[in-house]
């Protein structure tokens, strides 16, 4: 399949007390048509603020993008004689508003506070389609309401309009979550960013919700980028994996790949700290130390203060290299391995 | 808050009562042609012969319909002084009200969303300043600057002398004249208190995930500020606007001083200063009365504005 979503070389800094923080570092990527890709790492890596970036959402007081493309190759009119700017990094206001919630959309971390507490859900939803789609195929308001209706049917809510004329606070995590996704799926987005989509939710709602966002991945051919710190979570949907380490892309694998295969030292151990449900008196496995201070970071390899396996060749600049077919690492010492351990 | 409003007249009858001195003192203390007998007969047609509480429970029962009392300065009814002021107190603070929030808003909101801006900055100069000047100070320079030395515009009441001879466009411009320097003065704190506030409310607003999800969405920035933020930003300002209501009726005692404008806050003022028992009480209450309502009016802007807020 075609790429849908180029990001090429991005740098973003957040400025604290006049420090610059490095949050991303040259990140590439590419999101084919149609697949699940997992973007994968802990707390404070870069995982959310690469999301913000790809819809140029982080805030100008807080930091910005400093360098980088992030092309979008899905908007229609852009297929034959476009001629304007496909990066959305340096795209005007009203091309950049249209890929916002039309072409990629976008479902956040908590979903009791992304919702505006002063307005109906239906409210909101309507908002999105009157943006979007008033003008191409709903031209009536009974067209909105109905098409509102739809959207909240198809994330298998019961009463929709129940559902519509709720205040965000009258509703349950689990409804505002997948509130959340009708109105992110309303526009029909070709690209759909899910940050943390099931963290705020309780464990027995994160399988439904994780189902439902595969379900309508491939019911509106949609290409979904799945952001989480639960590898349980990627190795289940997603076809795809990128692991970020310090705001760095260190590894990057089709999903079997990454959890049969995993190459770099962070990733190995990443999976071996997994809990086991038959522990026997076993320790659970942790990585010592914590992610470096984004302000002062180390040079060379940034997982090697915390590797057993590290040596002075982890001290220059590491290239990803692709040690398999599509399978992409930044370790300097990933080539002696594959003959030692496989 | 019937009973809120008794507890507050009863606390301010007791504390009137132990203030030294007496209206009677008031009118003959000095004069050593009163004699005490006269002045004995002064108490009683006062009714203030009597104790405290006995003083009180009759000025409760007139109250109940509506019945303030005489003034003892002038024997006029309090109720006619109070209601011959209204219209004067009413015209400069609804006018000062409304120059706050029409100002102040914008400016809050303009601060918060350019945050550390020229503007920005220049805002909280100015609110830092506005803060800290003593306003009736600020009145006084200005009466100087634009009444006495530039001679642009009249000092003090609400109408030249020769007011009366004046077409009816003269007369509003002569109005006018007099409303400018006691608005711009009462204004100027609440001014620079309002428009620091609402520039805290839209920040702390515009921080949250929602106004976030509405970028997501594509909505244009005028939609994110003027619509998702300002919504929930207006919601604590509601309060603000409720509590300042009692202001609008009491007046400033300050500002009517020093301009000599004839409202309720300089009828308060003269009252004190004259011992006139009743026209205090009188003031006081509809200052109580209204400070309750504007609380309960909030209370209501709240359930109209607020869906998570509800009657129960």
């Amino acid at each position: 399949m075609a790429d849908i979503l180029e990001i090429k070389h991005l740098f973003v800094e957040y400025y604290k007390r006049k420090k610059v923080v490095s949050a991303l570092r040259d990140v590439c990527l590419n999101l084919k048509q149609q697949e699940i890709l997992g973007v994968v790492g802990e707390s404070g890596c870069g995982k959310s603020t690469l999301a913000l970036s790809i819809l140029k959402l982080i805030l100008p007081t807080e930091g910005k993008i400093t360098k980088g493309e992030i092309i979008f190759k899905g908007y229609e009119l852009w297929e034959e004689d476009y001629l304007g700017d496909k990066n959305i990094i340096s795209m005007g206001d009203d091309s950049l508003r249209k890929i916002r919630g039309g072409e990629i959309g976008m479902i956040f971390q908590d979903p009791f506070t992304s919702f505006n507490p002063v307005f109906t859900i239906g409210e909101q939803i309507y908002e999105s389609l009157v943006l979007h789609r008033v003008g191409k195929d709903l031209n009536t308001y009974s067209a909105i309401h109905k098409e509102a209706i739809n959207s909240l049917k198809r994330v298998m809510i019961a009463s929709p309009q129940q559902v519509m004329n709720s205040y965000p606070h009258q509703l349950s995590g689990g409804m505002l979550q997948r509130a959340m996704i009708a109105m992110a799926i309303s526009c029909r987005p070709k690209v759909l960013i899910a940050d943390e989509p099931t963290t705020a939710l309780d464990v027995t709602l994160q399988k439904e919700i994780l189902d439902l966002l595969k379900k309508l991945q491939q019911e509106l051919s949609m290409s979904l980028i799945l952001i989480t710190h639960n590898l349980a979570i990627v190795a289940e949907i997603c076809t795809r994996i990128v692991v970020i380490y310090a705001g760095e892309i260190i590894e990057e694998a089709g999903s079997e790949e990454i959890f049969c295969r995993p190459r770099h030292p962070y990733t190995i151990r990443l999976l071996g700290s997994l809990p086991y449900l038959k522990p026997e008196g076993k320790r659970l496995v942790v990585i010592p130390g914590t992610i470096p201070d984004l302000i002062d970071l180390p040079v060379g390899c940034k997982f090697y203060p915390r590797c057993d396996e590290a040596s002075d060749t982890c001290l220059q600049k590491i290239n990803m290299k692709e040690v398999n077919k599509g399978h992409f690492v930044r370790c300097c010492r990933v080539k002696e391995e594959i003959d030692g351990l496989y | 808050m019937i009973p809120l409003i008794i507890g507050i007249s009863l606390i301010s009858f007791i504390i009137l009562h132990l203030a030294p001195g007496s209206p009677v003192d008031s009118v003959a203390g000095m004069n050593i042609e009163v004699s005490a007998d006269s002045k004995s007969r002064l108490c009683s047609l006062y009714g203030l012969d009597k104790p405290w509480y006995i003083q009180y429970y009759n000025w409760l029962k007139r109250i109940i319909f509506l019945d303030f009392g005489d003034s003892f300065k002038d024997g006029r009814k309090v109720r006619t002084k109070i209601l011959e002021r209204l219209p004067a107190t009413l015209l400069l603070n609804v006018l000062s009200l409304f120059l706050i929030f029409l100002i102040a808003l914008p400016i809050g909101i303009k601060s918060a969303v350019k945050q550390g801006s020229f503007f920005d900055k220049g805002m909280t100069v100015f609110t830092f300043v506005g803060f800290s000047i003593p306003t009736f100070w600020l009145a006084l320079l200005l009466m100087i600057l634009f009444g006495v030395k530039l001679g642009w515009l009249p000092i003090s009441g609400m109408h030249s002398l020769n007011y009366e001879n004046f077409s009816f466009l003269g007369k509003l411009w002569d109005l006018v004249k007099h409303l400018i320097l006691p608005v711009f003065c009462s204004a100027f704190g609440g001014l620079a208190y309002l428009s620091r506030y609402s520039r805290y409310t839209m920040l702390e607003v515009i921080r949250q995930n929602y106004i976030r999800t509405a970028r997501a969405k594509g909505l244009p920035e005028k939609d994110v500020i003027y619509r998702h933020a300002l919504r929930n930003a207006l919601i604590p300002i509601v309060t603000l606007l409720g509590l300042s209501l009692p202001g609008l009726i009491s007046g400033g005692f300050i500002f009517e001083t020093i301009f000599a404008w004839p409202g309720m806050g300089r009828l308060g003022y003269l009252a004190i200063m004259s011992y006139d028992y009743p026209l205090i009480m009188g003031v006081g209450i509809i200052a109580a009365f209204l400070t309750l309502a504007g609380n309960l009016i909030a209370d209501f802007i709240y359930l109209c504005i607020d869906p998570r807020v509800k009657y129960k």
